[in-house]
């Protein structure tokens, strides 16, 4: 029977004279929104490709010149795209792309998209994520909204009823008509999107990418089918077309545009990012950490004097100043390491209370999921900066170890392009998804949370408009 | 043991508000009998047939349709009836032959196209209307593929509300003639009507309802639509006598 419902909503729905034109601008949106993300992602690998093989050319060809001074001259990390950013972007052009790694302090992120774009740019921002969180809600309840509510209109829902249908079929019916529709647009666009997007990336087709890309096209799913149980639910809730409308156009605004826009201002007042200033002099003050203390330095002075039996440093076997250098860069890590840590615990409580709206909306979990899966949650964006941080600690102390080793000249020691060759190039890999999914099992539990109550409130409602026509039912 | 009654009325009674609108209804229906409920507005017929779907909850009495408790087991009755409002209600975006395919399918069965086509046919619908959308359909056209759905279900009970309604003669003649054909086929058929010369013409019996009541169950075939009509105005208007009176006074 279910079966049957199914397949004549279907083919009510293919003679709506709506369904087609919001199919096509839904594609056409699709299509316009890969081809931005193509171009935009274009532009960007080449960027980061021709700054790469720059930052190489020029580390490499920077002749010969004193270790420490090489520091400071230094090198890029740049962040490879990840496998599905065409789909969703997420931060990444908020948070910057490319890290330079140099003496004494730890940069943050810069080449940020953001700053280029034009202010209507920044409103502007289409992408397949973004068509499939807000579009994808408004597409299913402008064709679901009469489900329930035009069949009551109609008189055919008595008439059907009438014939010996129960109450839960007819809302498998339903549930089948609405996810069967959904699901035939979405998987085959979905694949689509995939593909381009993993062809797209620089590095190819991975296992992991794939994995990524299935996990994005689960999360997708749930989303769009609580979406369709929210449809019929409120569907099942009025008795004419116009009145299921305005109600769902109403949810609406509240899963897919207000409640999102409010979680993250609520998580703005409650936990406030501290002054990019205050942010910048407590840097400033990790990095002069060595400098603060004159009564450290002169213990860790005299600790080396006594470690090699030296009356002053002019004596010792290795150059102090590099040594200090050194000491210098490991006292400031650890303050580095606060001071972002910091950043990084507000941002987070900023995400916790955001989660806290996922009671009001299943956008706010799908597109958290979303970002995760595309690599390019903030998230994916620390394990580069640490990666990066990581990747300078050793750069420098190589640098400095070299100077210390070989300098006893002092700054007029200069090391060559052998020792340049010796500094392997930045690489980073996202971790695994399969490694970091507990990261995301909050927002998983959400979705599917979301996904159980919408289809038992739409299952009561959808009952409970059954009985009002036929009370025995 | 009780007889295996088609549909059956044991002391119904239902009220909206105040408005006792079926009062301890006894009524039976056997196989390949019709009962034309005869009625003015408000006289209960549409309650009793709302009571047998199962639309309503009776306040008092049980209802039964195949000796299948109504109120017991709702889903499983309606399975067994075949119902025709005063105006059916098919899907307008759907062809005549789409919306009879449709409730076919509900039913479990798969008939062909051709089958489906035949059944419109003896319903009386003209082929050329079979492939156009309901929505284009005169109000008798609808009535007669909700005929031929009510042949498609091959139900046991057939129950009419004012099936007749707003037809013109030549309609409600056709109608006539397909619900003959279903009572001659075996179903038993409960129908409401104001139109006592069609309740002759189609009845076995015919009930008078007033003011929630049954009041009287005639023999269709033992009297002609005259003395059904005198009888019917008696009850409603009182004798004729009194009524002579009224309209001289």
């Amino acid at each position: 029977m279910s079966k049957a419902i199914a397949n004549k909503d279907q083919l009510l729905l293919r003679r709506e004279s709506l369904v087609k034109p919001l199919l096509i601008a839904t594609v056409v949106l699709l299509a316009a929104s890969v081809l931005a993300g193509l171009q935009r992602e274009n532009v960007f690998d080449k960027e980061r490709a021709a700054a790469s093989i720059a930052d190489k050319e020029v580390w490499m060809n920077q002749g010969d010149r004193n270790p420490h001074s090489a520091a400071h001259f230094s090198r890029y990390a740049f962040r490879p795209a990840a496998s599905l950013s065409l789909i969703d972007p997420g931060t990444n052009d908020f948070a910057g792309q490319a890290v330079w790694m140099e003496a004494h302090y730890q940069d943050p992120a810069v080449f940020r998209r953001a700053e280029d774009a034009s202010e209507l740019g920044r409103f502007t921002l289409l992408t397949p994520a973004f068509l499939l969180l807000v579009g994808g809600p408004l597409l299913i309840f402008l064709t679901m909204h009469g489900a329930i509510a035009g069949e009551r209109e109609d008189g055919t829902m008595r008439q059907l009823l009438a014939t010996g249908v129960g109450a839960g079929q007819f809302f498998q019916g339903k549930l089948r008509s609405g996810l069967g529709m959904t699901m035939r647009v979405y998987t085959p666009a979905f694949f689509v999107l995939a593909l381009f997007s993993l062809f797209a990336t620089p590095g190819g087709v991975t296992a992991d990418g794939a994995i990524r890309a299935g996990a994005m096209y689960l999360t997708f799913a749930i989303y769009l089918a609580i979406c369709v149980a929210i449809a019929i639910a409120v569907s099942a809730m009025y008795r004419t077309r116009q009145a299921a409308f305005l109600a769902l156009a109403a949810t609406w605004v509240v899963i897919a545009v207000m409640a999102p826009r409010l979680a993250s201002d609520v998580a703005t007042a409650v936990a406030p990012q501290p002054d990019a200033r205050v942010v910048s002099n407590d840097l400033r003050a990790a990095s002069d950490i060595w400098y603060a203390d004159k009564d450290r330095q002169e213990r860790i002075q005299q600790s080396v004097l006594d470690e090699y039996g030296a009356v002053d440093i002019d004596s010792l076997p290795i150059n102090y100043g590099a040594y200090a250098l050194q000491v210098s860069e490991e006292l400031s890590n650890p303050e580095f390491d606060r001071v972002y840590g910091g950043l990084d615990s507000t941002y987070r409580l900023q995400e916790s209370v955001v989660r806290l709206f996922s009671v009001l909306s299943p956008t706010i979990p799908a597109a958290g999921l979303s970002r995760a899966f595309a690599g390019t949650d903030r998230e994916h964006q620390r394990d580069f900066t640490v990666a990066a941080e990581l990747h300078r600690r050793d750069m420098i102390k190589m640098l400095n170890e070299d100077y210390m080793l070989n300098g006893q000249a002092g700054p007029v020691y200069t090391a060559n392009a052998e020792l340049w060759a010796l500094f392997e190039d930045f690489a980073f890999e996202p971790r695994a998804i399969a490694a970091v999914a507990g990261r995301y099992l909050g927002d998983f539990v959400a979705l599917l949370l979301w996904a159980a109550a919408a289809l038992f409130v739409a299952q009561v409602l959808v009952g409970r408009a059954v009985r009002s026509e036929v009370p025995t039912a | 043991m009780t007889t295996k009654h088609m549909l059956e009325a044991r002391g119904l009674c239902k009220t909206f508000g105040d408005n006792e609108a079926l009062v301890d209804l006894n009524l039976t229906v056997e196989q390949g009998e019709v009962v034309c409920l005869l009625g003015a507005n408000g006289a209960g017929k549409t309650t009793t047939i709302n009571l047998f779907l199962g639309f309503l909850k009776p306040d008092r009495g049980s209802a039964f349709v195949t000796n299948i408790d109504v109120v017991k087991e709702p889903v499983e009755a309606r399975k067994h009836i075949a119902y025709l409002p005063e105006s059916v209600a098919l899907y307008p975006k759907l062809t005549g032959i789409e919306n009879i395919a449709f409730f076919d399918k509900l039913t479990g069965a798969e008939r062909s196209e051709t089958e489906l086509a035949v059944l419109l046919r003896d319903a009386g619908l003209p082929e050329s209307a079979h492939g156009r959308r309901t929505s284009t359909y005169s109000k008798g056209m609808r009535q007669k593929v909700g005929i031929a759905i009510a042949m498609a279900r091959n139900s046991r009970v057939l129950l009419l509300d004012e099936p007749l309604s707003g037809l013109d003669p030549s309609a409600a003649n056709d109608l006539g003639q397909s619900i003959c054909r279903l009572r001659d086929q075996g179903c038993s058929v409960l129908m409401a009507t104001h139109d006592i010369f069609r309740a002759k013409e189609i009845g076995n019996r015919i009930g008078i309802m007033m003011a929630g009541r049954l009041v009287q169950v005639l023999d269709a075939n033992a009297l002609d639509a005259k003395e059904i009509e005198h009888i019917y105005l008696e009850h409603l208007h009182g004798p004729t006598e009194q009524r002579e009176e009224a309209r001289v006074a």
